[in-house]
């Protein structure tokens, strides 16, 4: 596979800085909306956009790249190889270099989200353990190259999505509960027995403090994306695996007391869902939050407060969304048929121009930075 | 069937505001006229009239075939007999790879896919059931209703194979209990083939469910499909997952990283040899789908990319040509290693434009996050 070279890392550190194809400018200040994007031709970018839509970054990836990790100083964004990842991607946000690279380590799979503790020392990203056959958070020490220096068990199979909770001494880990195999890639293998859960881990020693599962007529409901409000409030975002005529919520909720809700909404709202959302924001505030699904083109909007359903935008084949903080319950979202566009769940504010903008396509994540 | 209507039926399972409580806010997207619903109506049609239902036929048919050639070879087992009946697996494996890529409806009710094929295998749970199974030395478990009790994994075609091309397929002709058995095993298990492939052609064609009329009267009041379009991502991806098989799923893993490295027991069908048959017959199930009318649809469209798209599926199929047999030796030979390559190269490039430019020619939202999400 892909391994971790110094002279890959200087070679793409080089890349970094000759490729910007869309006639980038310096870093504004302010924010960066940072995301992964396939060509034409299929190859995989790591690219950061200010908040005009101008490319910042643009870099090219080994593989797909996933989810985004962004460290609280926003110094350092690292690109979580997409599951099964073979790479980790650490890059300085100042200048688009590259921090780092690091790999799985032997016998796992990154499985494409990672989160920093709140001082930033830590890196704490999902894995795989295909021997076990078990879940695993990977802590990883940001100073020392990321080097991985503990791995907890996350509680079930298919860790996905990882999020800080409030305070620093626990993440929530959404374990999507499918069996896969590296020999057999796109197949589900425990359709008809799988078993997704939350877990709270403690960081002080991977603990799991709490476990979480839905009521069993729902097991085929795999919990893979998260979002974190104001108060502590986990948003969890599933995709249904289960007979495509039957409508079953998407979203819900644990209260930091531990209260399970699902998410309410339309009909023909979440029919428009098509059983499957791949990927969810907070608003800048924590108060709201998008998820959105591509197989629908639809992104679904939800308050943290009582799970109030906010409505819904449109957009073809939209994943990737990440706050807005110049708009009230505002988010970026992007596609995969190109496209990005700011909106809240009452306006599309501003479809964004550019090149970048019109014409990149965007795959399932974004990060603010 | 009645189950299957009762989630049609009952699936407000979410409570929650009625739809009319709250205003969805998707006036701005890009919605399609009634005149691009008639068109897509149209192609739905002409894809499931002359794609779907022949490929479903066709396979009911060479279900059947199977069934009769297993209980003619158990009545006097022989060599002659053992080949005639390979043949006839030969044919309703055929028949399975014509409707593959056709994941939805008839074919995923009642766990039917994985039913008659259980594949990629990669913790060899068919080896092992299948060995479970006949430990116990029962031929009434192999009977339809012994066998609808085990594992999908035995029920079905790569059961079967094994059966008539594994190590111990000898034993078929050995004259003696084992014989019997594993013969009760073959025609029952063939009888189920024949019988999963009737019903799902029956789901298609009529009965309480007839999904042909499903699809045809998409639009508002049909609770499957709101409109034409909804039909029209069904017939999509399947198009979207004949090519993405052959680029991901069947060659990426046998071939490794090198020819020394290559890993053809990771290939469909090893055993009776039909990796590369399987996967020159899902590629000409995508050409099928898209001359059947959804190349048509999108040529009214962007003749140019209905064009491109043409190329591509030519090219791909050249590609598959061009590998010479036996797959399972080509991947590990320097030599003829590099056509195979080629192949999943081409496979890849027509998915890739199959995602980023079909789908929006034709109005439909999804795309590569849609279609290989995580």
């Amino acid at each position: 596979m892909w391994n971790l070279t110094r002279r890959a890392t200087l070679r793409l550190a080089a890349a970094a800085a000759a490729m910007l194809p869309f006639g980038a400018r310096p870093r504004a200040e302010g924010h960066l909306w940072f995301g992964t994007r396939l060509d034409a031709q299929g190859g995989a970018h790591a690219t950061a956009f200010d908040a005009e839509g101008r490319p910042v970054i643009d870099l090219p990836l080994p593989a797909r790249g996933h989810g985004i990790a962004v460290s609280p100083d926003r110094k350092i964004a690292v690109v979580m190889g997409r599951r099964p990842g073979r790479f980790a991607l650490a890059l300085n946000l100042a200048d688009g270099s590259v921090a780092a690279q690091f790999a799985p380590s032997e016998g796992c799979d990154f499985c494409g989200h990672a989160v920093f503790s709140a001082d930033g020392r830590l890196l704490y990203a999902t894995e795989t353990d295909w021997e076990g056959e078990r879940g695993l958070v990977g802590v990883y020490d940001a100073a020392a190259g990321f080097a991985r220096v503990a791995a907890w068990e996350s509680g079930g199979l298919d860790p996905h999505d990882v999020r800080l909770l409030p305070g620093d001494g626990r993440i929530v880990v959404a374990n999507g509960g499918i069996l896969t195999h590296p020999d057999a890639p796109g197949a589900k293998l425990n359709l008809e027995d799988m078993d997704s859960s939350l877990a709270v881990l403690s960081l002080a020693d991977g603990s799991i403090e709490r476990h979480f599962r839905l009521e069993p007529g729902l097991f085929q409901l795999s919990i893979r994306h998260l979002v974190v409000g104001r108060d502590g409030t986990v948003g969890f975002v599933m995709q249904y695996e289960g007979p495509a005529e039957r409508l079953v919520p998407l979203g819900g909720l644990l209260r930091p007391d531990g209260t399970l809700q699902l998410l309410e909404m339309p009909r023909d709202g979440l029919a428009d869902l098509r059983q499957y959302c791949g990927s969810a924001a907070a608003d800048a505030a924590g108060e709201t939050f998008g998820m959105t699904s591509p197989r629908g083109g639809s992104a679904a909007f939800f308050r943290f407060s009582d799970g109030g359903y906010l409505g819904s935008r449109g957009l073809s084949d939209v994943c990737a969304i990440a706050a807005d903080p110049a708009l009230a319950g505002g988010f970026y979202i992007a596609g995969g048929h190109g496209g990005i566009e700011r909106v809240s769940p009452s306006v599309r504010a501003e479809v964004l121009q550019g090149d970048l903008a019109r014409t990149a396509l965007w795959d399932n994540h974004m990060a603010l930075a | 069937m009645r189950q299957w209507f009762k989630i049609l039926t009952v699936a407000g399972l979410v409570t929650g505001a009625p739809a009319a409580a709250l205003a969805q806010e998707e006036g701005e997207q890009p919605s399609l006229s009634a005149q691009d619903q008639a068109a897509l109506a149209t192609m739905n049609a002409a894809v499931v009239d002359g794609h779907v239902i022949p490929a479903f036929k066709a396979q009911a048919e060479a279900g059947a075939a199977l069934a009769t050639a297993a209980d003619a070879f158990c009545k006097a087992p022989d060599a002659a007999g053992l080949d005639k009946l390979r043949l006839a697996f030969g044919a309703a494996s055929d028949g399975w790879q014509k409707v593959q890529h056709l994941r939805f409806g008839p074919t995923e009710l009642f766990m039917r896919s994985s039913r008659l094929m259980f594949w990629p295998d990669p913790r060899d749970s068919v080896g092992r059931q299948l060995a479970d199974l006949l430990a116990k030395k029962d031929p009434a478990l192999f009977a339809p209703a012994g066998l609808e009790q085990q594992s999908v994994s035995v029920q079905g075609l790569p059961a079967l194979e094994r059966l008539l091309y594994g190590d111990d397929a000898t034993k078929l002709l050995a004259g003696d209990g084992e014989a019997k058995l594993r013969c009760a095993a073959v025609a029952g298990i063939a009888a189920n083939v024949a019988t999963v492939a009737a019903q799902a052609l029956a789901d298609w064609t009529g009965g309480s469910i007839d999904y042909e009329k499903l699809v045809k009267t998409a639009g508002p009041g049909n609770d499957i499909y709101r409109s034409a379009s909804e039909a029209t991502v069904e017939l999509f991806k399947s198009l979207y997952l004949a090519v993405e098989v052959v680029a991901d799923r069947k060659l990426s893993k046998p071939l490794g990283e090198n020819a020394g490295a290559a890993r053809p027991r990771l290939l469909e069908q090893w055993r009776s040899g039909r990796a590369l048959r399987n996967v020159m017959l899902d590629l000409e199930a995508a050409k099928g789908l898209w001359d059947a009318g959804m190349g048509s649809a999108v040529r009214q469209r962007d003749g140019a990319l209905a064009a491109e798209v043409d190329k591509a599926l030519a090219e791909v199929l050249n590609a598959a040509g061009q590998v010479s047999p036996p797959l399972e030796t080509a991947l590990g030979d320097p030599a003829r290693r590099p056509a195979v390559e080629a192949l999943v190269a081409k496979a890849t490039a027509l998915k890739t434009l199959i995602a980023q430019k079909v789908a929006p020619a034709l109005g439909i939202p999804l795309g590569f996050n849609a279609l290989d999400g995580d």
